[in-house]
């Protein structure tokens, strides 16, 4: 049996007045016993008690802070200021892993070093405290599909909890996250990563979203932020956005959808060998 | 946050024989639930690798077990069976693992939804050497799932629906007839479906060995139902049912299925895709 490797795992949360949430979030990080963890939560100055839920478990996060901040995005990227690990990750408030998702990443970054990022194509939302369904599936995730609008909010976005990327990928793309959009700061950040690196994709399931009655879910305001981000990557051009919009509208349709195929790259065990096996350039149908 | 469940009792019957490497995993992995009405049944047929002493170890938390000389898995599931009293029942092999919530999901759906006679999961995982559930297969249709990707980990069936089956009284069932006992519940309920991963199977161990029938009962289409949950407005589970057995829509996914293999091959001697 082939030895064990530990990669250091950073993940960081950005907390803010969500203490009836905070608890299980850490749990579920702690709770994996992962030996190489570096858990951060940079807090933005609550007032419900969310601190003394952090200090309970101060023993076993590597650094925490409570200070007014500007918003979620300030608060990730001072978390990535701190943190040192070779895998990076970050898990909002309330979000869930899953507990092996953290087992699952390091065997996979450590068994393919071509990996440099690495998500799951069937997002999970969490119903109650411990009780998973999915929202839907993928077959992968592709760059052509990325720039044609496919993962736009409201169509089905790469969901951000069950997302882990290398740190040298995140140092090449300018590593900070835009703190100046309050909502959907992943999506500029996937821009970025898709200019670098090719997205691997997982079907085992990593982490889900916290569901609750009160929550919107993706309206449509996600999806104008992020429509926005993207059209300002085709400096506006109004035939680059119509052509790539018009190739997402065809592969909506019911039978022209086989004109336009995605090759999308994904990670897979395999059983017969006993280890990680890349798949590449499986056609997909959107 | 859904207040539907009444806790109806759940009877688990685990086999096992000579694998005492996994045994406690599986254990701890119904009994870790701490679900408040579970029978948990242990059939060992004359382990002696120290399978005995880890039974042993739980036997306060065990409804019953046994271990003595049988002919079998088909006989052993069925011994335990007998002995099976709850309102919901499954089988778990030796090496495969539930997940921390599939009591509850199971109990939930059950109890909200009295129409549910068995339910399954579309989402199969696979658990490699270590422990982790890695590979996700499911069939890629919901309605439609493949037999063989009914794994007998995540399947769950009513105590009345089994009771149906004379098959199961009568004679003993072989290793390797799950497709069989699929079927049978299947003349007599509907599938149910729902996309919450409930179990885990190891395939290094009896998977392989164990084929679930003959090739013909594997490739079969079993149509279901889908178990969903209203995320946005009622918040409880629901049920959806498909019916395609009309003429206008087999027409029409016809004509689809004509218009695309004909795109197909357009686009397979168009000269820009040669490249």
């Amino acid at each position: 049996m082939r030895e064990k490797v530990f990669p250091k795992i950073s993940i960081v949360t950005p907390s803010f007045n969500q203490a009836e949430y905070l608890e299980e979030t850490i749990k579920s990080v702690l709770s994996q016993n992962y030996p190489n963890l570096e858990y951060i939560i940079i807090d933005g100055g609550s007032t419900d008690g969310s601190v003394e839920i952090i200090r309970r478990y101060s023993d076993r996060i590597s650094y925490w802070v409570s200070e007014p901040d500007k918003g979620r995005g300030e608060a990730i990227n001072k978390g990535f200021q701190h943190a040192t690990g070779e895998i990076m990750g970050w898990l909002g408030c309330g979000d869930k892993y899953f507990p092996w998702t953290f087992e699952v990443v390091s065997q996979i970054f450590s068994a393919l070093p071509e990996v440099e990022w690495l998500t799951s194509a069937t997002p999970f939302g969490w119903i109650t405290r411990d009780m998973p369904l999915r929202y839907y599936r993928r077959t992968g995730f592709s760059k052509e599909a990325f720039f044609d609008g496919q993962y736009l909010p409201i169509r089905g976005c790469i969901q951000q909890e069950s997302t882990f990327w290398k740190k040298s990928l995140w140092l090449r793309s300018r590593g900070h996250v835009e703190s100046a959009l309050k909502i959907m700061p992943d999506f500029e950040l996937w821009l970025r990563f898709w200019q670098y690196a090719t997205l691997y994709s997982l079907w085992s399931p990593l982490a889900g979203l916290r569901h609750h009655p009160s929550q919107g879910g993706a309206v449509l305001s996600h999806f104008e932020i992020c429509r926005k981000i993207l059209d300002d990557y085709y400096h506006n051009n109004i035939f680059s956005i119509f052509y790539h919009e018009t190739r997402y509208r065809i592969s909506r349709l019911p039978v022209l959808k086989n004109l336009i195929r995605y090759r999308y790259s994904a990670v897979k065990y395999d059983f017969g060998e006993g280890k990680w096996a890349i798949v590449k350039s499986l056609k997909s149908r959107s | 946050m859904t207040k539907q469940n009444n806790f109806p009792k759940i009877s688990i019957v685990t086999p096992s024989f000579n694998q005492a490497e996994y045994l406690e995993e599986t254990i701890k992995s119904v009994l870790s639930q701490n679900y408040p009405n579970l029978e948990y049944i242990i059939i060992d047929g004359g382990s002696t690798d120290g399978s005995v002493e880890i039974i042993r170890r739980y036997s306060d938390r065990i409804s019953y077990w046994v271990s003595e000389p049988d002919k079998g898995r088909g006989e052993a599931i069925n011994k335990g069976f007998q002995h099976a009293t709850g309102e919901i029942m499954g089988w778990l092999g030796c090496g495969d693992k539930y997940f921390p919530w599939t009591f509850e999901v199971v109990s939930q759906i059950f109890s909200a939804l009295p129409e549910v006679k068995w339910l399954t999961s579309d989402i199969k995982m696979m658990l490699n050497k270590e422990g982790s559930p890695c590979f996700l297969d499911e069939s890629l249709d919901l309605y439609r799932i493949n037999l063989e990707h009914i794994s007998r980990e995540s399947t769950f069936w009513r105590m009345s629906l089994y009771n149906h089956i004379t098959m199961h009284k009568n004679k003993s069932l072989p290793n390797g007839e799950t497709a069989e006992f699929w079927l049978e519940l299947l003349k007599l309920a509907r599938l149910n479906n729902v996309s919450t991963p409930l179990g885990g199977s190891r395939p290094a161990l009896a998977r392989h060995k164990e084929s679930s029938g003959p090739v013909t009962l594997q490739r079969r289409m079993v149509r279901c139902n889908v178990v969903i949950f209203d995320w946005w407005e009622e918040y409880k589970w629901k049920l959806t049912t498909f019916e395609s057995r009309t003429l206008k829509s087999r027409l029409y996914r016809a004509s689809l299925k004509i218009i695309s293999f004909l795109l197909k091959c357009v686009k397979k001697f168009s000269p820009r895709s040669q490249s």
